[in-house]
C-alpha cells in the first residue's frame, strides 16, 4: 500500500532523528533512571549491586545528614550571589556596549574571552593567579604594602573568592543575553519618552527594564539553573574547603559518591538537586512559553 | 501655539552625507504645513531636527520666538506622531497618554481630565484600560495621535503618521486629521510621500527632493505650476507628461516636434519662448488636460497609437505611446474603450502646456 505524503515525511523525519535521539537516550536519560534507581538501593561502590532495595531510606539519611544543612544553605549563599551580582555588572555592561558605536568587534571578543575558556582552565589559572606564595595577585598586594592573604585557604575569604572566580567567567553569558536583549529593543519609545520630557535615568526606569522584562527573567532563570550545578571550580580550586566554607551541594554528592563510596546515598542527593533543576527549568519553560 | 522658522537648516551625515541642503522656511502659527518628497530627500530627518531628535549640522530653528537649537526635545514643546506609533508597549493606553502630563508634573485631576477629554476627542475612551498590542493598527494610531494631543504643545509633527494604515482607514483619518486641525487650530507639520495626502490636508506644501527645498505653496498652485520638472512628475497620478522637444522658429509661430507630429502655437502667446528658439526643451502637459474630441477653439492635437486603456471605475486611462515608442498618459471618460494599436488623435488647449529649460530642468 502506498504511503500519504504526510506519513512518509513523517517516516523520514523519524529517521533523521533517530541517531540523536539514541545518543541522547545513552547518554543522558539513561543515567538518570539509573540514579533514580540506584537512590531506592544500599548501592555503594565496595558492593556495586542493586541486590538490596532499602525503600526511602537512603532519602531519610540525606534530609538527617548532619552537614547537607550547611551545603544547601552555601550553595543557596553561592547561586544567589553570583547570579545577582552578574545580572547587575552584566546590566551595566550590556548597557554601556549598547551604545558603543567603534570598536564594537573588540570589545565582544574581549567580553567573550572568557567564556571560551573550559571552566577547569579557569579554575587552574585562577588558582596559580590567587597562589598564597606565587601568585601575581599577591605580589601585586606587597607592591602595595598590603599584607599577604590566602585567598583559597583562609575561611573568610575562600567563598568570596570562589563567587569572584565564577562571576569573571560567566558574567559575560549574562552580558550576552542582555546585550541582544537591549539590542532588539525598538528605538522609537525612546524618541517618545525624549519627547514627553524623559529622562535617561527615567527612561531606563520607565521603558528600558519593563521592555527587557523577559530577557531579563530568562537570563536569571538560566544563570540559576547553571550556577545550582556548579562544581568544576570547587573541584579544582577548594575541593569544597577549608573545610566545609565552599562545599556547594553538587561537591558533597561527588563527595558521598566517591569517597563516601555510597553510590545510593549520592544518587538520592542527585535527584534531589535534579528536582530542583527541573522546577526552574519547567517555570523556566511556561515562562518563555507565556511570552508568546 | 507658535511659529516655526528654519533659517539655512542644514544636516551633514558622517562621511558627508548631506541629508538637509540650507532649507528656509518660515511655518506660521496656526499653520497646517506638508513636507513632500520621495524616500530619503530629507523630510524626516529636517522634522527629526525640529523635534529635537537629531542634531543640526548648520543653521537655526526657531520656535516662538527662541533659537531652539542646543534645547532639549522636552522643552521645546512639540509633540510628534510617528510612522510606526512608538507606543510604550508595556504600559495601558492611559499609561501612554499620561506618561508625558505626569514627567510635566500636572496635578492628578489636571492628567485625569485632560486624557478623558483626548479619549473622548478620538473615540478611545473603551480602550484605555488596554495594552497597545490588543489593538488594531487604526486604534494605535489613534492613541499615537492622543498622547501627542494630550499634552497640548505648541506645534505636532507628524511623521508619516498614515501610512501603515490601509488604504480605507487612510482616506478616513486623513478627514479626521483636518477636522481635528480645522478645531485645534495647532501649528502642524506632517511629513509625508503620499501626494493624495499632501494635496488634501495641506494648507501648503513644501517639496523637498535631496535635501533642498524644491517648492514652496499651496497644493493648487504647486499642481498648476510646477517650478521644475521633478515637481510635475512627483505630483499627480499618472504624473505629467514631459517629452523633450526643440523649438523650430517660423515667422508668426513657435514649432515643436514630437515624435512625428509638428505643434504650432501662436508666437504672441507665448513670448518668453522665443528666446529659447532652436533650443532643446521639455515639453508637458497633464493627462487630464488631454481629449479625445476637440471641446475648444485653441486645441492642438497629435497622433498615438493606444497601447492599453487602464479602467479605473470613475475614469479611464489611456496608455498610448507615439511612433517614436515614447509614452503618454491621458486621464479620459470612464466610457472610454479602444482596442490594442488603435491610432487615436488627442487633444489639448494649448494654454495647460507647460515648458521647461532641458538643462536646468526648471519652468519657463
Amino acid at each position: 500500500m502506498a504511503l500519504t505524503i504526510q506519513k512518509r515525511d513523517q517516516l523520514f523525519g523519524i529517521f533523521l532523528t533517530l541517531p540523536g535521539l539514541a545518543t541522547l537516550l545513552i547518554i543522558i536519560v539513561f543515567p538518570i533512571i539509573f540514579t533514580i534507581i540506584t537512590s531506592f538501593y544500599d548501592y555503594t561502590l565496595l558492593n556495586p549491586h542493586h541486590d538490596s532495595f532499602v525503600g526511602l531510606d537512603n532519602y531519610q539519611e540525606v534530609i538527617e545528614e548532619d552537614y547537607i544543612g550547611d551545603s544547601v544553605l552555601i550553595t543557596s549563599q553561592f547561586v544567589l550571589s553570583t547570579v545577582l551580582i552578574e545580572f547587575f555588572i552584566g546590566f551595566i555592561i550590556a548597557l554601556s556596549l549598547n551604545k558603543v558605536k567603534r570598536f564594537k568587534t573588540v570589545y565582544y571578543v574581549i567580553l567573550l574571552a572568557p567564556l571560551m575558556i573550559n571552566p577547569v582552565v579557569v579554575g587552574l589559572i585562577w588558582r596559580m593567579i590567587l597562589h598564597t606564595e606565587l601568585g601575581i595577585f599577591n605580589y601585586l598586594l606587597k607592591l602595595l604594602d598590603i599584607n599577604r592573604v590566602n585567598w583559597l585557604g583562609d575561611n573568610d575569604t575562600a567563598f568570596w573568592t570562589i563567587v569572584f572566580v565564577d562571576i569573571w567567567h560567566q558574567v559575560s553569558f549574562m552580558t550576552i543575553l542582555l546585550l541582544a536583549g537591549l539590542s532588539a529593543l525598538p528605538r522609537e519609545p525612546y524618541e517618545a519618552a525624549r519627547m514627553d520630557g524623559a529622562s535617561s535615568l527615567r527612561c531606563l526606569i520607565s521603558i528600558t527594564l519593563p521592555l527587557m522584562r523577559p530577557v531579563i527573567t530568562v537570563a536569571i532563570l538560566l544563570r540559576l539553573i547553571f550556577s545550582i550545578k556548579t562544581f568544576d571550580i570547587i573541584y579544582i580550586m577548594t575541593k569544597g574547603g577549608p573545610g566545609i566554607s565552599t562545599d556547594l551541594v553538587s561537591y558533597f554528592i561527588y563527595r558521598s559518591a566517591f569517597f563516601g563510596l555510597d553510590i545510593g546515598r549520592a544518587s538520592a542527593l542527585s535527584v534531589g538537586l535534579l528536582i530542583i533543576v527541573l522546577f526552574l527549568t519547567f517555570f523556566l519553560y511556561k515562562y518563555m512559553r507565556s511570552l508568546n | 501655539m507658535a511659529e516655526i522658522i528654519l533659517n539655512n537648516l542644514t544636516k551633514v551625515y558622517s562621511q558627508n552625507i548631506i541629508a538637509v541642503d540650507k532649507i528656509d522656511l518660515k511655518i506660521n502659527d496656526g499653520e497646517f504645513m506638508v513636507f513632500l518628497g520621495p524616500s530619503g530627500c530629507g523630510k524626516s530627518t529636517t522634522l527629526r531636527m525640529i523635534a529635537g531628535l537629531e542634531t543640526i549640522t548648520e543653521g537655526d530653528i526657531i520656535i516662538g520666538d527662541k533659537i531652539v537649537n542646543n534645547v532639549d526635545s522636552a522643552e521645546r514643546d512639540l509633540a510628534i506622531v510617528f510612522q510606526n506609533y512608538a507606543l510604550y508597549p508595556h504600559m495601558t493606553i492611559k499609561g501612554n497618554l499620561s506618561f508625558g502630563l505626569k514627567l510635566r508634573k500636572l496635578a492628578n485631576a489636571e492628567i485625569e481630565k485632560r486624557v478623558m477629554y483626548t479619549a473622548e476627542l478620538l473615540e478611545i475612551k473603551p480602550l484605555l484600560n488596554r495594552k497597545p498590542k490588543e489593538l488594531s493598527g487604526g486604534q494605535q494610531q489613534r492613541v499615537a495621535l492622543g498622547r501627542a494631543l494630550v499634552r497640548e504643545p505648541v506645534a505636532f509633527l507628524f511623521d508619516e503618521p498614515l501610512s501603515n494604515l490601509d488604504a480605507k482607514l487612510r482616506a478616513s483619518m486623513r478627514t479626521e486629521l483636518i477636522k481635528l486641525h480645522r478645531k485645534l487650530n495647532t501649528t502642524t507639520i506632517h511629513v509625508t510621500h503620499d501626494q493624495v495626502e499632501a494635496m488634501t490636508m495641506g494648507e501648503r506644501i513644501c517639496i523637498l527632493n535631496q535635501g533642498k527645498l524644491i517648492q514652496l505653496g499651496t497644493p493648487l498652485d504647486i499642481y498648476n505650476n510646477p517650478v521644475n520638472t521633478f515637481v510635475a512628475g512627483f505630483l499627480g497620478s499618472p504624473p505629467m507628461n514631459l517629452f523633450d522637444t526643440k523649438i523650430l522658429p517660423n515667422n508668426d509661430c513657435l514649432n515643436f516636434k514630437i515624435s512625428n507630429n509638428l505643434i504650432s502655437l501662436p508666437n504672441k502667446e507665448f513670448r518668453t519662448l522665443i528666446k529659447y528658439s532652436g533650443c532643446e526643451i521639455i515639453f508637458g502637459i497633464r493627462p487630464e488636460d488631454l481629449y479625445i474630441e476637440k471641446i475648444s477653439k485653441n486645441m492642438i492635437d497629435f497622433e498615438v497609437s493606444v497601447l492599453a486603456v487602464e479602467s479605473l471605475g470613475s475614469e479611464a486611462i489611456i496608455v498610448a505611446n507615439f511612433e517614436n515608442g515614447q509614452e503618454i498618459y491621458a486621464k479620459v471618460d470612464r466610457n472610454f474603450q479602444a482596442a490594442y494599436k488603435d491610432k487615436l488623435r488627442i487633444y489639448f488647449d494649448f494654454n495647460k502646456i507647460k515648458f521647461f529649460n532641458k538643462n536646468s530642468t526648471e519652468s519657463i
